[in-house]
């Protein structure tokens, strides 16, 4: 009797054993951190986009992301939060989140990873905590600068045009007081 | 002695299957840990292709974990040429010790010979420190180029990393053949004025054809005919314009006037400047 | 013992809409600010953002909700402020053109049902959804109509071209 309740327990350890490999083929999260101005400038709106994907093959439970790059001195949130939380991400799905910033300081600025953490099951204590992508180090031009360059600069221009009524000015005078003079003889002819 | 005997059969019974799983999931990890979208049917080429690329003797870590994902063309198989392709790389610490992720390197290989380079396109440098039992995930972005299209080619992928202990690890986190194809992008600016300037070069061959053939002809029709200088003949000239004196200044002397010209009057003048 | 046993019976059928109503929202009162991206120099894909804040009668707290936009079925993402929600969506400026876009809210039931309808291939704009948002996108902002530089040049052309057919009449 003792001897197949031994049989029996070898069989159960080693059909709970792939237990210890669920780890590989639980829930994964892959989620890239990206900044998707064409020019980052002070003063205007900055779009963060952050994607979580989930490569495993089981739901991920409370998946809490959390940005705290973007001091409060340096960059304002227009929309968005940079604190947020899902119940649950099924596996092989994705979720966007995005977050409108607006950079207060210009200057070099490194932009690094962001937080999230997330339960592999839903009873479980032990929280996964990894890291996002980063974007890497970006300049954020002062207004002026972009300005200069890309502005349409309608003030400029019409200042221009009034600097140069001068000298298109007098020259069209001097004619048209001579055509009005020179004028009127023709019409007295017929 | 039958019945030890029939124990013994089932006993045997039970515990091989159980002694075989065993084992099989030992030997399974390092299936995982190579890691590649289809690691199904192959494992032992798998494990022949990484000896062959560590000549150099740099193998992954065993307590480092890796995963790609293509987010750009979701099917790393059939890459699009000339357009960007985006991965995304998941890297675990499953050990107890940090690790310095250093840099990523991709190119593309001829597909028989692994180790002939056909583009290497620009390695990124992370630099980060992953603390233990910590995720980190990395994006990468390539472009294979446009002349490149419609072949098979070997991407690699492989990511450099060192522990706290300065180990240098390298871990092949894509090694496949992919198939750059041609990306399918409708009607733009090249081909819509191909097609224009092969219209127009179409247009000025038949303009040259039938300026030829119209130059054949009239060189054929006008080479017998010799011009004739036949001068203003009498009958069609139009007398109306011109005021009632002249007409009769001209009326008066009828024989002079119409048949007079000016190579006559030339030789008139000239008789009488020759008789003077 | 049969009396006790009806009386649980009838006291539990009167409680069983209790148990069910404890879950919906009931008179959701919803506070939204969206966003949509203005010019493209700020991003190189349109991202539209709704915001709100959900206040239900019976009281219930951060309850899963759901978002089916244009098409696309999304998770609403809870924020650690009380009730409060966020629903992003970014794609190409090409796939989010200009308008307005009405973003139906639909709880876990409600999201059930629409799960059921597009599994089974049936429209799903019969669906009540728990509120709307509606989110209106201006368009995407890339340069001027006519460039400044351009209408500085034309002009000068034009002043140009009368002073010379003006002295070409006159010489004439």
């Amino acid at each position: 009797m003792k001897f197949w309740v031994a049989a029996s327990l070898i069989l159960a350890s080693v059909y709970i054993l792939p237990s210890y490999e669920e780890e590989e083929s639980g829930a994964r999260l892959l989620v890239s951190k990206n900044i998707l101005n064409q020019y980052l400038v002070e003063g205007k709106d900055l779009t963060v986009e952050y994607k979580i994907f989930n490569v495993g093959s089981r739901v991920a439970f409370d998946v809490v992301l959390n940005d705290n790059t973007f001091p409060e001195s340096s960059f304002s949130v227009v929309s968005g939060n940079l604190k947020v939380t899902w119940e649950r991400i099924a596996p092989n799905s994705n979720v966007t989140h995005a977050v409108i910033l607006r950079p207060l300081k210009p200057g070099y600025y490194n932009f690094t990873a962001a937080e999230i953490s997330y339960v592999v099951s839903e009873d479980s204590n032990e929280r996964t905590i990894g890291y996002t992508s980063y974007p890497g180090e970006g300049g954020i031009v002062p207004q002026k600068d972009f300005d200069r360059r890309f502005s349409p600069h309608v003030l400029d221009w019409l200042v221009f045009a009034f600097m140069t009524l001068p000298s298109l000015g007098i020259p069209f005078l001097l004619w048209y007081s001579s055509k009005s003079k020179y004028d009127q003889p023709k019409p007295k002819k017929n | 002695m039958s019945r030890i005997l029939r124990n013994f059969i089932i006993l045997l019974l039970l515990v091989m299957p159980t002694t075989v799983l065993f084992f099989e999931q030992a030997l399974s990890p390092n299936e995982i840990l190579s890691e590649d979208s289809n690691s199904g049917p192959f494992p032992s080429s798998k494990h022949t292709i990484k000896t062959e690329e560590e000549q150099a003797t740099i193998k992954p870590s065993p307590d480092a974990d890796t995963f790609i994902l293509f987010t750009k063309p979701n099917n790393p198989l059939e890459l699009p040429a000339g357009k960007p392709v985006r991965i995304l790389i998941g890297f675990t610490n499953k050990g107890n010790l940090d690790f310095f992720v250093d840099t990523l390197e991709a190119s593309l290989r001829y597909p028989q010979d692994y180790s002939y380079f056909l583009q290497n396109f620009t390695s990124v440098t992370y630099n980060t420190v992953i603390q233990p039992h910590r995720q980190a995930t990395f994006e990468y972005g390539f472009v294979p180029s446009e002349a490149f299209s419609a072949r098979p080619f070997g991407l690699t992928i492989s990511l450099s990393y060192k522990d706290s202990e300065g180990t240098v690890f390298q871990s092949s986190v894509f090694n496949e053949t992919i198939q750059v194809v041609e990306p399918d992008e409708g009607l733009d600016g090249e081909t819509f004025f191909l097609y224009i300037f092969l219209v127009a070069i179409v247009i000025l061959l038949l303009v040259g054809a039938h300026q030829i053939v119209t130059s054949f002809g009239r060189k054929h029709l006008t080479k017998p005919r010799q011009t004739v200088e036949l001068g203003t003949q009498n009958s069609d000239v139009d007398y109306d314009w011109l005021p009632k004196e002249t007409l009769q200044g001209l009326n008066k002397s009828p024989r002079r006037s119409p048949k007079q010209s000016p190579r006559q009057r030339r030789n008139l003048r000239s008789k009488g400047a020759g008789e003077e | 013992m049969a009396a006790t046993c009806q009386i649980c019976v009838v006291l539990g059928l009167f409680l069983l809409p209790a148990f069910i109503y404890g879950d919906t929202c009931l008179a959701p009162v919803v506070k939204s600010q969206t966003y949509s991206t203005p010019e493209a120099v700020v991003s190189t894909d349109t991202v539209l953002i709704a915001e709100f804040t959900l206040t239900c009668k019976n009281n219930l707290k951060n309850i899963n909700l759901y978002a089916d936009i244009g098409g696309r079925t999304i998770p609403a993402t809870k924020t650690y402020e009380a009730n409060k929600y966020q629903i992003s969506i970014s794609d190409e400026h090409k796939k989010l053109p200009p308008g307005t876009y009405e973003i139906r809210i639909f709880d876990e039931e409600g999201f059930a049902a629409l799960r059921k309808a597009q599994r089974s291939g049936e429209s799903t704009d019969s669906l009540k959804p728990l509120f709307t948002i509606s989110l209106s996108h201006q368009g995407i902002w890339s340069g001027p109509v006519l460039q400044s530089e351009f209408v500085a040049a034309m002009t000068a052309i034009i002043v140009w071209w009368l002073a010379y057919t003006a002295r070409g009449k006159l010489l004439a």
